[in-house]
């Protein structure tokens, strides 16, 4: 989950070391011992210093709080608390450590000098952090001498507590689950509600996706029960960077925002390396492979990332800079990670050639390590003890890290976002910092690396919320009637008269509602429709994640598609940094479930999928160059039927073929797709009917080139999305095909959301499909490896089900290109038609 | 139960594989059907023939020979047709049947496009067209909360289908088997128990391993734990003593049918309090969005008084809330009342409808207004336990001997509260009203008469059981461990709404 700023910008310091940043990125480069130094440096940017823009507390706030405020607030602040003032929702978008948190806790403070009744909702992403946020407010409004009653309310809180809060506290801080259930119960929150003025949304940028289409309807459930007792909240937002702050505002909440993105907030210069790990002539490392989560594949492509991996090279670097006087994190995906790096850096800094200057002191940090000896390396590293730590994402948010200096990355973290919130963990107010990111052999890492331009000035991601998906809706339609007759007036908020009207029909038929918008609809049933909600799942029947014996495990619910995927038996679940395998898949029973085991095994698994798409239905289309492309609805049944397990580190495939034991799912859901011209078939078939595929036997042979060009798009398509939109690419799918089920004559390639219902992923891919295919372009094109075929790090994809063959680049790049009307079908010299590709005699293909 | 019209009950026999003969018999003598029911789902012929070995009247299975089958019991006609298909030539050969029961009909849905239909509406509704009478469709595939007309069209003459289901009810807990008591005019009650509450099971703190306990110890009928001591059952292994004594305080309550203290705790109102006012509240649902009916009994005037809104629109839904508490200010000073379960429904929703709808009487109903449950007292705060199947006030009531009649025996809450959400529709605008008489024709009327005679019913017998709680002698000493399993009695025994602190 990604993180925020906790970080108290007002508080009082530990104390940061006076002389300057030890090494800048040009002295990293000088000082690194030449024997490990092969051209390492592939970039080097130096972000400015930002000085800090502050407003007169007074001109914000009323003269007794300003009076007690130490600092005055930074610009940004004071711009969202004179829109609160004005009236209006808003939505911070400013950057880690720029103090989100005291926009709402200071108009919750000016608020409740007018009334001490006042009530504020806060929405967190997760318990550790609302526990974080009531500290950190606790001492905010200690520090303005208010009373200020604050509760975190959620599955920890006592039942007594729980009555104490829900009648006193001024501030409720809960979760999105916790809202979901809460409602239901909404009499008891009578006053509460009555008097709620403020609904804060911490993270705004985390609720994407699935989990996001289910916090907007808890959110518009809420607001409704809110208005219902009389209360007029407004909302406050804070988000990450992303491309879409306003509409993802009103996307969740339903009502517009005013963003406010002009950072008032200080940072030091920046020197930020991207530093490729070099070419491992010597064999030394763990033998030439990749790092988890990717790698070579086997069968007949031989060819091998001849790199040393991000997680040797990553740790030499980062003890170089904590032994030069740089105190630095480096993170990590896993736990077993951060524990090898340790003991990686110190072997770097024992090796008697390399000149360490000694005693340099290195810890590991990771949630398996229990509180007290994780508070006691947060304390080691504050005091200055320690000269580095090797983190998972468990130092990304919240925790005070003391004075950072250099922050190293093993890989891209997946997001932009997630990617400046670790680099920011260094460098606090306006001292220098340094920060390495050390690409991974993987699609995103080696975009990145070629693409900085990416992180550094495009337009960041946007979130997808999608309200689209009916099965989401009614259920949460279920709950909102059960929670007060819906009516007609409900209609705005859910959906519209129109499909409001369908769904209560539905429900009526299905006996799940009872009664008309005119009266009032109600939920049919005395069980709690709430408890049928997941976060993580669509249309509920959600696998619980248990553990072997006794232990228990606090993982969500997961959704149907996910639990075959990634949960069937045999699979390795990667879970907070720990490993686990998957014993026991059940659903022949009310609670499906999966069943894990604690495991500790150096391969990890990935599961292959048969995909076929059928009833496809269009909803819209457009023109892009000569293509014709669809977005709609269309049934897709996919068989997770085999997995694979790979060795961690090297890649190496230990397995094929294995057998997961699970049936095919058959969702309706969203999907885009694009229909070839059959003259640019025509001309991308002949110029690549020379290529041959031996392994693609079952496929007509001259088709090997065009059918690998237009299966390679697509896989370049998914690998590529993650940059434009805020989502896991595992929960996009697609199928490469020479004749789409409703137009037999016509080859292409589709795109689908892979859960019930579509998250509206496809959709987003519609709408932007230019600038996906011109980076899918772009990957193939700039990889390293060179290679027709592709490689891990850009055409191939694990999870495909025929074994990523054919994959065809240059036959790729044609299809792109027509597409973005950069290739000349008629002047292309291949034009002699050959009647036969086309109608019936067209050979049926499918490739996913 | 007695009541006008027959009885019907349906099982599925994954719900009652585990009972043992004792507890099916249990079954069969609690709900004392005219007609058993097995739907298809899950159909096992071992439970089938341990039914028909257990039952004198008629035992239907559904998957029995695919053929048409009639029984007329009570008077009421039940057709029953193994598929829709044989619905063709049934209206021809019989088609007198007041309820057509056929486990074809169920709905088809689509939650992605939102659409759903009724699979075996067509020959549904050419049964309908050419049936004499207009036959309610009973399906097991549903559940026996399912009510829902759906309509057709044959040769261009629109028709409607009322569809209820007959299966038992899927609850958190297990299932709860249902039966429905049906008249000749397609009205239809339902009653259900927990298919966990029968034999032995049917003792407050007896569970399966528990029930198998007392069996190996030669304790296999509820009389015989009955005049167990509780030193006896003590001495049995997994069984401690609190266990021991709430076993055998349900067991002598439902013996005796009496209630059991198990406190020493005065019953509350304290006997100083002004005399008690028991009151029933009638809504259109779990979630009301009206009160239409609230009766009121005064023991000490022997008085039943009741406000009704027999025109209920829901632009005044309030109507009778009014009503019924400017009387009470008027009248009582600071009045005690008590309802069953009062403090999870009726109190908190006459709460809500009085600050919406009476805001002059806020002040005096949060002020002098007291409220008690007696449910609450006995049930979930462990001070009683009492005879009944179930604890709700019906089966509680019919345990001590309170017996309906007429009119009142034939309504249940749910069915009531389904016809005024009917009539609600029904009185839907100007439109609805030019068609209002083929409407009316077809919905149930609300008998009004007949739906206070019901309230009264229950308010009179609250009044019985409250009474026979006070009159059961307090436990002479503090359970050891009182409070302990303080949440067990609520486990499976209330179907009220969800219980959870949240």
């Amino acid at each position: 989950m990604p993180p925020d700023d906790t970080e108290n910008p007002m508080a009082n310091r530990e104390s940061t070391p006076t002389d300057g940043l030890a090494l800048t990125a040009a002295e990293l480069v000088e000082t690194y011992p030449s024997s490990r130094y092969g051209g390492q440096d592939r970039e080097r940017f130096t972000l400015p210093a930002e000085s800090a823009s502050h407003v007169p507390a007074r001109e914000v706030l009323p003269s007794e709080l300003a009076a007690k405020l130490a600092v005055d607030p930074w610009s940004h602040q004071a711009d969202a608390l004179e829109a609160l003032s004005a009236g209006e929702n808003v939505c911070v978008a400013t950057s880690t450590s720029s103090g989100k948190t005291y926009v709402y806790g200071l108009d919750i403070a000016r608020r409740f000098r007018e009334n001490p009744n006042v009530r504020a909702l806060l929405v967190y992403p997760t318990k550790a952090l609302s526990r974080d946020q009531e500290r950190e407010l606790n001492d905010l409004f200690d520090a303005l001498g208010l009373e200020v009653t604050v509760g975190v309310y959620d599955g920890d809180t006592k039942r007594q507590e729980k009555v104490r809060i829900r009648e006193e506290a001024n501030v409720v801080i809960t979760n999105f689950a916790g809202v979901n259930q809460y409602l239901e119960g909404h009499h008891r929150w009578a006053d509460f509600h009555a008097n709620c003025d403020l609904l804060v949304i911490d993270e705004a940028h985390a609720w994407t996706g699935i989990s996001g289409m289910h916090a907007a309807w808890i959110l518009r459930r809420a607001r409704r029960l809110i208005d219902w007792y009389g209360g007029d909240p407004q909302y406050v937002l804070t988000t990450a960077t992303i491309g879409n702050p306003a509409e993802h505002a009103e996307a969740l909440t339903g009502e517009p925002a005013t963003v406010i993105d002009e950072d008032g907030s200080p940072s030091g210069r920046r020197h930020l390396v991207f530093w490729d790990p070099p070419a491992d002539g010597d064999g030394s490392g763990s033998g030439g492979g990749a790092d988890t989560g990717d790698g070579d594949r086997g069968g007949d492509s031989a060819w091998t990332p001849s790199k040393r991996p991000a997680t040797v090279e990553a740790p030499e670097v980062w003890a170089h800079c904590c032994d030069r006087g740089v105190p630095s994190l480096l993170f990590c995906d896993s736990r077993k990670q951060t524990e090898l790096a340790v003991g990686r850096a110190r072997e770097y800094l024992e090796i008697p050639s390399l000149p360490s200057r000694g005693g340099t002191e290195l810890a590991a940090y990771n949630a398996g390590h229990g509180k007290q000896s994780r508070r006691g390396t947060e304390n080691r590293l504050k005091s200055g003890d320690l000269d580095g730590v090797a983190t998972t994402s468990a130092l990304e948010v919240g925790i005070d890290v003391g004075g950072i200096d250099g922050t190293v990355l093993l890989g891209y973290p997946g997001s932009r976002q997630s990617f400046w919130q670790r680099i920011g963990r260094s460098g606090r107010d306006e001292r220098e910092a340094l920060s390495v990111f050390v690409p991974s052999h993987a699609t995103l890492d080696q975009y990145i690396l070629r693409h900085p331009e990416y992180l550094l000035e495009e337009e960041p991601e946007s979130a997808v919320v999608d309200l689209e998906n009916n099965p989401v809706y009614l259920q949460h339609l279920q709950c909102a009637a059960q929670e007060l007759p819906l009516r007609r007036e409900d209609a705005d908020r859910f959906g519209g008269l129109d499909r409001l009207e369908r769904a209560v029909e539905y429900g009526r038929r299905t006996g799940d509602l009872e009664g008309s918008l005119a009266g009032g609809v109600t939920y049919a049933h005395r069980d709690r429709p709430q408890d049928e909600i997941s976060l993580y799942a669509s249309g509920g029947n959600a696998f619980e994640v248990r553990l072997a014996g006794e232990e228990s495990i606090d993982h969500q619910p997961i959704g149907r598609a996910r639990a075959y995927r990634d949960y069937h038996e045999g699979a390795t679940v990667l879970y907070r940094g720990d490993q686990y395998e998957v014993v026991d898949l059940r659903e022949d029973r009310p609670q499906p479930y999966v069943e894990l085991e604690a495991v500790d095994v150096d391969y990890y698994t990935q599961s292959q999928r048969q995909t076929t798409i059928y009833d496809t239905e269009v909803r819209e289309s457009r023109d892009v160059g000569p293509f014709r492309l669809n977005w709609g609805y269309g049934t897709v049944t996919v068989h997770h039927d085999t997995f694979m397990k790979r060795e961690i580190g090297s890649g190496d495939v230990r397995a094929v073929g294995l057998e997961t034991g699970v049936p095919p799912l058959e969702m309706r859901t969203q999907l885009c797709w694009a229909e070839v011209p059959h003259d640019v078939e025509r001309a991308v078939t002949a110029a690549h009917s020379d290529y041959h595929n031996d392994e693609c036997e079952d496929l007509p042979p001259r088709l090997h080139g065009y059918l690998g060009g237009i299966h390679a798009v697509e896989h370049a398509m998914i690998a590529v999305a993650p940059l434009e939109l805020t989502v896991d690419a595992a929960d996009l799918g697609g199928l490469a095909t020479n004749r789409l089920p409703d137009t037999p004559g016509t080859s292409g390639w589709f795109i689908y959301d892979g859960v019930e219902g579509g998250l509206g992923f496809s959709r987003r891919i519609y709408e932007e499909y230019e600038a996906v295919t011109r980076r899918a372009r772009d990957l193939m094109v700039d990889c390293a490896c060179g290679r027709d075929e592709g490689c891990p790090a850009c055409l191939m994809d694990d999870r495909c089900g025929n074994d990523n063959r054919p994959l065809y680049a240059p036959a790729a790049t044609d299809v792109i290109d027509a597409l973005l009307g950069d290739f000349d079908v008629e002047g292309s010299t291949v034009l002699e038609t050959n009647e036969e590709t086309d109608g019936e005699r067209r050979p049926p293909a499918s490739i996913s | 139960m007695s009541a006008e019209g027959a009885e019907l009950l349906a099982l599925r026999c994954d719900a009652v594989a585990d009972l043992g003969e004792p507890a099916l018999r249990d079954v069969v003598d609690h709900f004392d059907p005219a007609l058993v029911y097995v739907v298809r789902d899950a159909s096992d012929v071992r439970v089938v023939s341990r039914l028909r070995r257990l039952f004198d009247g008629p035992v239907v299975s559904a998957t029995g020979p695919a053929a048409v089958r009639t029984e007329t019991v009570a008077d009421v006609s039940f057709l029953f047709a193994g598929s829709t298909a044989l619905l063709e030539d049934a209206a021809e050969t019989h088609p007198n049947a007041d309820y057509v029961v056929c486990d074809d009909l169920e709905p088809r849905t689509d939650a992605v496009s939102l659409d759903a239909t009724l699979a075996g509406r067509e020959a549904a509704a050419r049964y309908r067209a050419r049936a004499n009478g207009e036959p309610t469709f009973l399906t097991g595939a549903l559940e026996a909360s399912y009510d829902h007309v759906w309509e057709a069209t044959v040769d261009g003459e629109a028709v409607r289908l009322p569809v209820r289901g007959v299966a038992p009810l899927r609850r958190s807990g297990g299932a709860e088997l249902a039966a429905l008591t049906c008249d000749r005019a397609g009205s239809v009650a339902v009653s259900s128990v927990p298919a966990d509450r029968f034999g032995l099971q049917a003792l407050t703190g007896v569970g399966p391993t528990t029930a198998e306990r007392l069996r190996t110890n030669g304790y296999d009928t509820r009389a015989a734990v009955a005049e167990a001591t509780e030193t006896a059952l003590c001495s049995i292994d997994g069984i401690g003593a609190s266990t021991a004594r709430e076993i055998v305080a349900s067991a002598r309550a439902l013996a005796d049918s009496r209630v059991v203290r198990r406190t020493a705790d005065p019953v509350p109102p304290a006997s100083d309090a002004a005399t008690p006012l028991f009151v029933d509240i009638e809504t259109d649902g779990l979630q009301p969005t009206i009160i239409w009916l609230i009766g009121v009994y005064d023991p000490e005037r022997d008085a039943y008084v009741d406000f009704v809104d027999t025109e209920p629109t829901r632009d005044d839904p309030g109507a009778a809330t009014r009503e019924f508490v400017s009387w009470l200010a008027a009248k009582y000073e600071t009045p005690s009342l008590l309802a069953w379960n009062g403090h999870s429904f009726d109190y908190e929703h006459l709460e809500r409808f009085i600050a919406r709808d009476a805001p002059e009487f806020h002040e005096y109903w949060r002020e002098h207004v007291s409220t008690y449950d007696p449910y609450d007292w006995a049930v979930r705060r462990d001070n009683a336990v009492l005879p009944g199947r179930t604890n709700r006030l019906e089966d509680v009531a019919h345990a001590l001997g309170c017996d309906r009649s007429g009119a009142a025996a034939a309504l249940d809450g749910k069915t009531l509260a389904e016809r005024i959400r009917r009539l609600l529709e029904g009185s839907n605008g100007p439109g609805s009203g030019a068609n209002g008489g083929s409407d009316a024709a077809i919905s149930p009327g609300i008998d009004w008469d007949a739906a206070r005679r019901y309230c009264e019913a229950d308010v009179r017998e609250l009044a019985a059981v409250y009474d026979a709680i006070v009159a059961a002698p307090p436990a002479t000493e503090e359970p050891t461990e009182h409070g302990a399993n303080g949440d067990r009695a609520t486990d499976d025994s209330t179907t009220q709404t969800g219980l959870a602190d949240f």
